[in-house]
């Protein structure tokens, strides 16, 4: 009897805010099939790019930057490869997703072409031509912000045909496993090959689409303004990218595949004003950035 | 009866209560545990891959964990699970603003750790295409500026955070 008053008063104790301990049960059994519900979600068959978790995007995003490091070499320079890496992952942190899987890391491969690339999970590629054309750290700031973008957005898996996805998630079912068979496992690379093919042909071949382009203009700028960055860098980098463009576009490689630079520029200028972001050029920045570029 | 009764009752408030409190599981390579609700604060530890942890409380999309001895912050971007009832929302300038993901969610990725493309896959795949250069990718991801460092960075160049209204 002792004890069931000391257990009466600890269920006193732990109900007594909420309510009766009947109704702690009822509450309890609930959330149960709450979660049993949760669980039921999570076996269902996976449908689109959506749902691949972020350690798939990160092997997805593994191998494109593998097919790109082997049509391109990796420019060997320390200390420029740490200041693009540096301005490259504050700038994430002010993003949608200041974190991916294993992180946002950057490289400068060697080519004349205008060209940027970002592959998903966060491998991001800017091409010496690129590089070429940029004036300031504000600049470099939207060009890595613009590419960023296009991770957040998870552009570069919106190019997986569904029918490579499909595939993939029939083979995957609705099991947790660690080691597939050895013809579930050849058929999951088949089709994994197939998702890499087709992110690569949109991000090399291809390109974005216009809406995608300008959806990412528009988050650059949010993101370097919310940094503290100049938000007029992505507009004066696509008035030099409009110049260029102005007489022979051949070199420009991808970049001549995205809206014409001046339509970009036009509504990064836009918003810039719709929105009364200010900002101003910084010596201190443009000290930092000549002393590795110019 | 009425004893087992009262012992059920227990049990399930102890188990409801463990619910309150809320489980987060690390859905990233690793999250780094720091000593301030944001990213330039010093790292306290690295927690690895599936390491599940209990949610003391968040705050701006941060969640207070307990890893090793010691206790920090971690952000809710490199966690699944519940967030913890009763999120505080901290004053001041955050780097994070509201449209930021808060509290954890991705219930799945949890229930997706290791599966599909993965490490197996990804060696199969190079089999497959010896040509590929992971070499260089592996390179790349030790590509990594400490928080210190970006502090730094931040500071001499002028960089102050700003709110930027959707």
């Amino acid at each position: 009897m002792r004890i069931n008053l000391a257990l009466a008063a600890l269920i006193l104790a732990f109900a007594a805010p909420r309510a009766h301990a009947l109704d702690m049960g009822d509450a309890l059994l609930k959330a149960w099939e709450k979660k049993d519900a949760i669980v039921k979600t999570t076996k269902a068959l996976r449908k689109g790019f959506q749902e691949l978790s972020d350690e798939e995007e990160y092997y997805i995003g593994r191998a494109v930057a593998a097919r790109i490091l082997t049509d391109y070499k990796t420019v060997a320079d320390p200390a420029r490869t740490e200041y693009l890496n540096t301005v490259g992952q504050t700038l994430a942190l002010y993003s949608t997703r200041p974190a991916t899987f294993a992180g946002y890391h950057f490289r400068i491969i060697a080519s004349a072409e205008v060209n940027a690339f970002a592959a998903p999970g966060g491998f991001i590629f800017v091409t010496t031509g690129l590089l070429a054309q940029v004036k300031s750290e504000d600049q470099l700031a939207a060009v890595l912000a613009h590419e960023i973008a296009h991770v957040t957005l998870k552009h570069g898996l919106g190019a997986i045909k569904s029918a490579n996805l499909t595939q993939a998630f029939t083979i995957l079912g609705t099991e947790a496993v660690k080691e597939y068979s050895s013809a579930d496992l050849s058929a999951l690379t088949t089709a994994f090959e197939g998702v890499i093919n087709d992110v690569v042909n949109q991000l090399v071949v291809n390109g974005y689409s216009r809406t995608q382009e300008y959806d990412a203009d528009q988050e650059a700028v949010r993101i370097a303004y919310k940094a503290g960055y100049n938000p007029s860098g992505l507009a004066e980098f696509l008035g030099s990218l409009a110049a260029l463009t102005s007489g022979d576009s051949k070199g420009l490689g991808f970049y001549k595949t995205h809206p014409p630079a001046n339509e970009r520029k036009g509504k990064v200028e836009s918003l810039i004003a719709k929105k009364k972001l200010e900002g101003a050029p910084s010596q201190a920045r443009d000290a930092r950035f000549q002393a590795r570029f110019m | 009866m009425k004893r087992t009764y009262t012992a059920l009752v227990i049990l399930l408030m102890a188990a409801a209560l463990a619910w309150a409190a809320g489980k987060v599981t690390v859905i990233h390579k690793k999250a780094s545990l720091r000593a301030d609700k944001q990213f330039f604060a010093p790292t306290l530890a690295e927690i690895p891959y599936q390491e599940s942890l209990e949610a003391l409380e968040t705050q701006n999309g941060w969640i207070k964990v307990s890893y090793a001895g010691k206790t920090g912050w971690i952000h809710s971007s490199a966690v699944s699970g519940a967030a913890p009832s009763g999120e505080k929302k901290g004053g001041g300038l955050s780097i994070f603003g509201d449209d930021e993901k808060k509290g954890a969610v991705a219930q799945e990725d949890v229930a997706l750790a290791g599966k599909g493309f993965n490490e197996q896959v990804e060696k199969q795949y190079k089999q497959k295409n010896p040509n590929m250069n992971f070499a260089a990718v592996d390179e790349m991801e030790k590509i990594t500026i400490p928080g210190d460092k970006l502090a730094a960075f931040v500071k001499q160049g002028g960089l102050e955070a700003r709110e930027y209204a959707n």
